[in-house]
């Protein structure tokens, strides 16, 4: 078969070169005889195309027709209207799993990671258009995840010293700017007072701070009269923003019990509901909540706390605690 | 996001390995803490307890969830590789008693007294071995699956076979076709 291809493509190339070969080609012993049908027209026309210098066939008919074919495909990609949403799975029929299930997997998945670095990480998949709206916001978790955050304040004088005193780390105007272009960026959050705003403007620094999100704007609040109220709320604070139709928060740290964890998702929930509806005009919705870790699977979760239908497949602790007193009794068995 | 069908297909496999093989024991209540010590470099015979941590100890910590396992590692090449069990006398009641009112919570129990195993220059599975007759651990296995998932299961797969045979099938045709009518514009050309 390969042999034949090979004369094929020859074929095809150099079409010149086989008028004159032709007469070998075809002899009774070649491949090409075995690999035709017996009785056909093929043959006649291998005669007609091989010995006359305008056959009725044009000689490189294959190839326009698979030029037309290509031409026409393409046509069809090009119907294809272009999506206006971000794709969504139907996920029904998929395992789900319940809150403490999920976390039991996570917490084997992670052991031996230091506890208060690895975190629970909740995403969030919405059904929602490519462009438009997206959300963005803040949250104030039951119990905070991340209670180290470095603050930066763009203010002077009374205003600066009272960010200071609420904790912030870098504060300033000019000088803080300066590094900024130079590159030294050691915080994780940036608040400007609103009287050095239209002057921070100036400087162009949305070059830098923009792709990392530190950006202050007075449409997401981190642009006030008075930076100090906000900074203490913003300590035990967590952003939030959808990207490519996924929201993702880190919801709790690996060391919270499942009821910490429950709390957390809860009001982020419901804050994300209320941010979701609060957009008019366009239609988002929830379409799957999954929870992860920084070294783990990621599970879809069910909604529910506990798993109820099979609680007896799950919770083993008696029987086990029964297996272990046995075990005690008889340490044989137990080896076995 | 991935798709869920592409996340799960190996969710599946991988928690089903969580949950059997060499690691997986339950401890008995007795126990509060196992403690690895070893280094981060594998010379010197610290490979061992490396692929006891990576593989047999997520399965203990599964089956245990209230035991505390922790693992410290160090910089240098030589040294020991220990595994420390601390014991408690907690009674049963009482813990039976936390479980019901707050699962999977860590509370702190007193150790009186440990046992050390030496991972030095071993397997995993010996390592087990050891650890589950030090600690009389019972070992876990899947309990079967009912009749109904398994012939659903079975008549699933023959399904799955039928549908890819039908594929090939048709793919074998398809080619055989492509095939036959390169060869015909070669030879028309």
């Amino acid at each position: 078969m390969a042999s034949s291809i090979s004369i094929c493509r020859a074929c095809l190339t150099r079409p010149s070169t086989l008028v004159g070969r032709t007469p070998r080609l075809l002899r009774p012993t070649s491949d090409i005889h075995r690999l035709l049908p017996t009785t056909s027209t093929v043959p006649s026309l291998i005669f007609t195309s091989g010995f006359s210098t305008t056959p009725s066939l044009p000689a490189g008919g294959g190839a326009i027709n698979r030029a037309k074919m290509k031409s026409s495909k393409l046509k069809q990609t090009k119907k294809k209207k272009p999506k206006t949403h971000f794709k969504i799975w139907n996920h029904a029929e998929l395992p789900k799993y319940a809150l403490t299930e999920a976390m039991r997997y996570i917490r084997a998945f992670e052991v031996g990671n230091d506890v208060r670095q690895a975190k629970y990480d909740l995403a969030v998949k919405i059904y929602t258009q490519k462009n438009g709206p997206a959300v963005k916001s803040r949250i104030q978790l039951p119990k905070a995840v991340n209670t180290d955050i470095r603050i930066c304040v763009f203010a002077d004088g009374k205003k600066a010293d009272a960010a200071r005193e609420a904790g912030a780390v870098v504060v300033g105007t000019k000088d803080v700017w300066e590094q900024i272009k130079e590159g030294i960026i050691n915080f994780d959050r940036v608040i400007c007072a609103s009287d050095v705003f239209q002057e921070f403007q100036k400087t162009g620094l949305g070059r830098v701070l923009g792709p990392k999100g530190l950006m202050p704007s007075p449409r997401t609040g981190t642009v006030v009269t008075n930076p100090a109220t906000i900074i203490s709320a913003m300590i035990g604070a967590s952003d939030y923003r959808e990207r490519q139709g996924v929201v993702r928060i880190a919801i709790g740290q690996l060391g919270f019990s499942p009821d910490e964890l429950r709390d957390n998702i809860k009001v982020f929930m419901d804050q994300l509901a209320k941010d979701l509806a609060r957009i008019e005009d366009f239609d988002k919705r929830i379409n799957e909540v999954v929870l992860s870790s920084t070294n783990s699977p990621a599970f879809s979760l069910s909604g529910e706390f506990r798993n109820i239908g099979r609680e007896e497949d799950l919770d083993i602790t008696p029987e086990v605690i029964e297996g272990a007193v046995a075990a005690e009794e008889a340490p044989v068995a137990a080896v076995l | 996001m991935p798709s869920p069908t592409s996340r799960l297909r190996w969710l599946r496999a991988k928690l089903y390995s969580v949950r059997n093989g060499t690691g997986a024991a339950i401890l008995p209540p007795n126990i509060s803490r196992i403690a690895l010590s070893f280094n981060y470099k594998s010379n010197n015979g610290h490979m061992g307890p490396r692929k006891f941590f990576r593989e047999c100890l997520p399965r203990l910590k599964y089956h245990n969830p209230e035991v505390d396992m922790t693992v410290t590692r160090k910089d240098a090449l030589e040294g020991p590789a220990t595994l420390t069990i601390h014991f408690t006398n907690t009674p049963i009641e009482q813990e039976l008693q936390l479980k019901k009112k707050q699962p999977t919570t860590p509370t702190i129990r007193e150790t009186i007294s440990t046992i050390d195993i030496d991972m030095l220059n071993r397997y995993p599975d010996d390592i087990m071995e050891e650890l589950v007759t030090k600690t009389k651990a019972t070992l876990y296995s899947e309990p079967p699956r009912p009749q109904e998932l398994e012939e659903e299961a079975e008549y699933l797969a023959a399904k799955r076979q039928n549908e890819l045979k039908e594929k090939y099938k048709l793919q074998r045709a398809d080619r055989r076709k492509g095939k036959d009518d390169q060869l015909k514009g070669a030879i028309l050309a």
